[in-house]
């Protein structure tokens, strides 16, 4: 596993079938806004549209976090929605894997310093991936999610 | 900063009786004149004492609410203030401010004569510790539970770090009583993709007697983050307030600055303002025709718009280099100008899209299962549209002529004639149709700007902005009318702004159409409305 | 004929879906992506480090770090930068795996007239 995954490499073509041969089941993601200007959670919906289709890999976006294997963050991590966030995760049966969208999520973006939240959710939830962008692509949300996958089936 | 005069041509002292017909009459005596630095523009200082009458006066003359702001201008020897702005189509915008005591600021609440103001007052407490004394909901509104009482982070004196204290031990809701009604708490955290905001449902069975939504789960900061910064750091903070209403907030944002400057952007920058601002309108109509589908599970309606939003969002990303157009739109005009080939490209690419999007709309109109969904389904009246000052899409779908960009033209929609799309039905059937037709008339208008850019520059610099001069700046964005209040302070500076998006507008309209609707029904109204909490929250 | 022509337009239409990842995202021309340093552009003005909302950028006199986790993609840098060295690429899948894995060093030539 390179520590620098870049785009749709050899690498990213493994996990792909890694999802199919090792997990033996679908990939069940929960998103979370965690105070976010709604640009990384369009991109995370435009996942279901037809160009991108990410049910494809087997992956899908599911209702409640007790049904989920991942949890795909996206903003700061506002004063006003942490304890929302900490129970999502805490009803996340194990095991769980966190994925933080959007510069928002990773470092606060442009909000970093405000009075009304975090610089970003990793004080408050594991990260075990980071997507950079604002917003980032479908296709860097599909890319994280299949390397989500391989640290899944690492840690198995 | 306290107000200064700096516009040579705006007299100090401007007879009131010069103003608009109804004005003169109502201001007569209570209103004293102040100079504005923009044109457009009528701002008056006035006794809080007469905040209601003037506000009710002003309201039975046809005159609209478009914002309030709260002031701290303490620091400058005066107190706080807080301004309240009214607008009205061919008329110029006035502003009324109402100095206030420096130690418990506090005025005769203006919501119970201007329903549309209840939000922002309860705002204005929140944020400055400003009272409206008598105003009907004392609960908080934007900052919850969590933040300690006494904390008010717009003075200029609120701490840096937020102190420990006593909080809300939890929330209020407003519900309704009685034998067999219950509860229904959702959210924050939604089932679906969509940004967080809690709803208290007052049912009787499956019917809505009563919703209360609770928002400002996403609240950043944004209106302090942005103070003291320079305009170039401050644009970056504001125009993420919505990642999908970019367009129209730099647009507001830079129209503010550019009427304090006095200056005008050339003539292929406000075209060009105009095409993002048309595409911005359709990405976001068509995907939310595609959500309404959505909210009933109608997924071949959700797919196909699904599609085409994504081919708008690449159009989008071929003229800017951004699927959402972020980072675009900048005092002055355009950080750059828009690639040729691309540009060539893009009637071929709308054409093909609007050819689809008739289609899908068309196959949606003809299914009885969704349209039976639709109809009577969520109904505001225009009667609530007008008490509650809806704005927008939602507005003209229950008969309220309300269109910024008819209403106050302004850059490129001067010369553009916008075709009126208005329903009476006030359901979710008609702001289906509301929004289809928009849709449908941007492809026209894109049609026309495109075909008559003019040559030449993007951009041009400003002249220095000088230092407590203040103005509004406005859009007709996909979701409505947003207003945008900024001052400046010194070294062109920002020193206070306040955003007021069409979806802080529009929230109390959600609430008003739910009551006498299934509970299931309640994602579809919500969709049908499809306003954005992080505009609302900042 | 209506019936008849719902049936036919998904032939018409062909399939939509993209083929990422195993083939490479297709993207516009001009995406604004990772932004890119030529190093031999580089006088080390550090405009890009004033013009970044977000403070990205740190530039040592050894290398140009980005970080992504900070980035913005809003393209101030490559406009402040008085000779050209910076653009906004076309790497826009760029996940990580660790912190680390979000900062690009460019390393810088050695100056001859340090």
């Amino acid at each position: 596993m390179t520590e620098q995954p870049a785009d749709a490499s050899p690498a990213t073509q493994r996990l792909s079938e890694a999802i199919h041969r090792t997990l033996g089941r679908s990939l069940h993601v929960r998103h979370l806004d965690a105070g976010s200007c709604n640009g990384c959670d369009w991109e995370i919906a435009a996942l279901l549209n037809p160009y991108h289709d990410v049910q494809r890999f087997g992956i899908d976006i599911v209702a409640s976090p007790r049904h989920a294997d991942l949890l795909l963050v996206t903003g700061i991590m506002t004063r006003n929605l942490e304890a929302a966030a900490r129970l999502t995760y805490e009803a996340m049966p194990e095991p769980r894997l966190v994925v933080a969208v959007g510069a928002c999520a990773i470092s606060g973006g442009v909000f970093a310093g405000t009075y009304a939240g975090r610089d970003g959710i990793g004080s408050v939830l594991p990260v075990d991936v980071w997507v950079p962008g604002c917003p980032p692509r479908p296709e860097a949300l599909i890319e994280a999610l299949l390397v989500a996958v391989g640290r899944l089936q690492g840690r198995q | 900063m306290a107000e200064t005069a700096v516009n040579p041509s705006a007299i100090p002292g401007t007879p009131v009786r010069s103003s608009p017909d109804g004005l003169a009459g109502l201001l007569r005596d209570r209103a004293r004149p102040r100079p504005t630095v923009a044109t457009g523009e009528l701002a008056f200082d006035v006794d809080s004492t007469e905040l209601p009458s003037i506000a009710s006066g002003l309201g039975a003359a046809g005159w609209r609410f478009v914002m309030l702001v709260g002031l701290d201008d303490r620091r400058a020897g005066a107190g706080f203030a807080v301004e309240v702005a009214f607008e009205r189509p061919a008329s110029p915008i006035v502003r009324l401010r109402a100095p206030l005591a420096a130690d418990t600021p506090s005025y005769p609440s203006i919501a119970r004569v201007l329903p549309a103001a209840l939000w922002d007052e309860r705002e204005l407490k929140d944020l400055f510790g400003i009272v409206p004394e008598g105003h009907p909901d004392p609960r908080r509104l934007v900052l919850h539970d969590a933040y300690p009482r006494g904390f008010h982070p717009l003075r200029h004196d609120a701490p840096a770090t937020i102190p420990d204290g006593p909080t809300d031990r939890h929330y209020v809701p407003f519900a309704a009583h009685g034998e067999g009604v219950f509860e229904v708490p959702v959210g924050p955290i939604h089932a679906g993709v969509i940004e967080p905001g809690h709803f208290r449902f007052s049912v009787v069975g499956e019917v809505v007697l009563y919703l209360d939504a609770r928002l400002f789960f996403t609240h950043r900061g944004i209106e302090k983050l942005v103070e003291g910064r320079s305009i170039a750091r401050a644009l970056p903070i504001l125009e993420r307030s919505c990642g999908v209403c970019t367009v129209a907030h730099a647009t507001a944002f830079s129209h503010a600055i550019e009427r304090i400057a006095g200056a005008d952007p050339p003539a292929r920058a406000i075209q060009l303002r105009a095409v993002l601002a048309e595409l911005e309108r359709l990405y976001n109509h068509v995907g939310d025709l595609g959500n309404i589908c959505a909210g009933i599970g109608f997924n071949v309606g959700s797919s196909q718009l699904g599609w085409l939003k994504e081919r708008l969002l690449r159009i989008n990303e071929s003229l800017t280099g951004h699927r959402y157009l972020t980072g675009v739109v900048v005092p002055g005009g355009l950080v750059g100008d828009v690639p040729a080939a691309a540009l060539g490209a893009v009637p071929g690419r709308l054409a093909e899209v609007e050819r689809d999007l008739r289609a899908a709309v068309h196959l949606i109109n003809r299914t009885e299962a969704v349209l039976d969904r639709f109809r009577s389904t969520g109904v505001l009246t225009r009667t609530m549209a007008l008490d509650l000052g809806t704005v927008g899409v939602a507005a003209r779908a229950s008969g309220v002529e309300i269109d910024l960009r008819r209403d106050q033209p302004t850059g490129a929609y001067t010369r553009l004639e916008v075709p009126r799309v208005e329903s009476v039905a006030g359901d979710v059937a008609a702001r289906f149709h509301v929004r289809a037709q928009e849709a449908l008339a941007s492809f026209e208008l894109l049609k026309q700007l495109l075909g008559e850019l003019d040559a030449g520059p993007v951009s041009a610099p400003l002249p220095p902005l000088p230092a407590g001069a203040s103005a509004l700046g406005w859009a007709e964005g996909p979701r409505g009318a947003s207003w945008i209040w900024v001052r400046i302070g010194p070294d062109e500076q920002v020193e206070r702004l306040h955003l007021r998006s069409a979806s802080f507008a529009n929230w109390p309209s959600v609430a008003a159409a739910a009551p006498g609707n299934l509970v299931p029904d309640f994602p579809l109204i919500n969709k049908s409305f499809e306003l954005c909490y992080a505009c609302t929250d900042r | 004929m209506d019936l008849l022509d719902r049936w036919l337009r998904p032939l018409r239409t062909g399939v939509v879906t993209s083929t990422y990842p195993k083939a490479p995202p297709v993207l516009e021309p001009g995406v604004r992506g990772l932004p890119e340093l030529d190093p031999e552009r580089c006088t080390r003005e550090s405009a890009c480090v004033s013009a970044c909302p977000t403070g990205a950028i740190v530039l040592s006199a050894e290398s140009w770090s980005l970080d992504a986790g900070r980035c913005v993609f809003c393209g101030a840098c490559a406009r402040a930068c008085p000779t050209d060295a910076i653009a906004l690429g076309s790497a826009v899948t760029i996940a990580a795996v660790r912190p680390a894995g979000l900062l690009h060093v460019t390393p810088l030539p050695a100056r001859a007239d340090r």
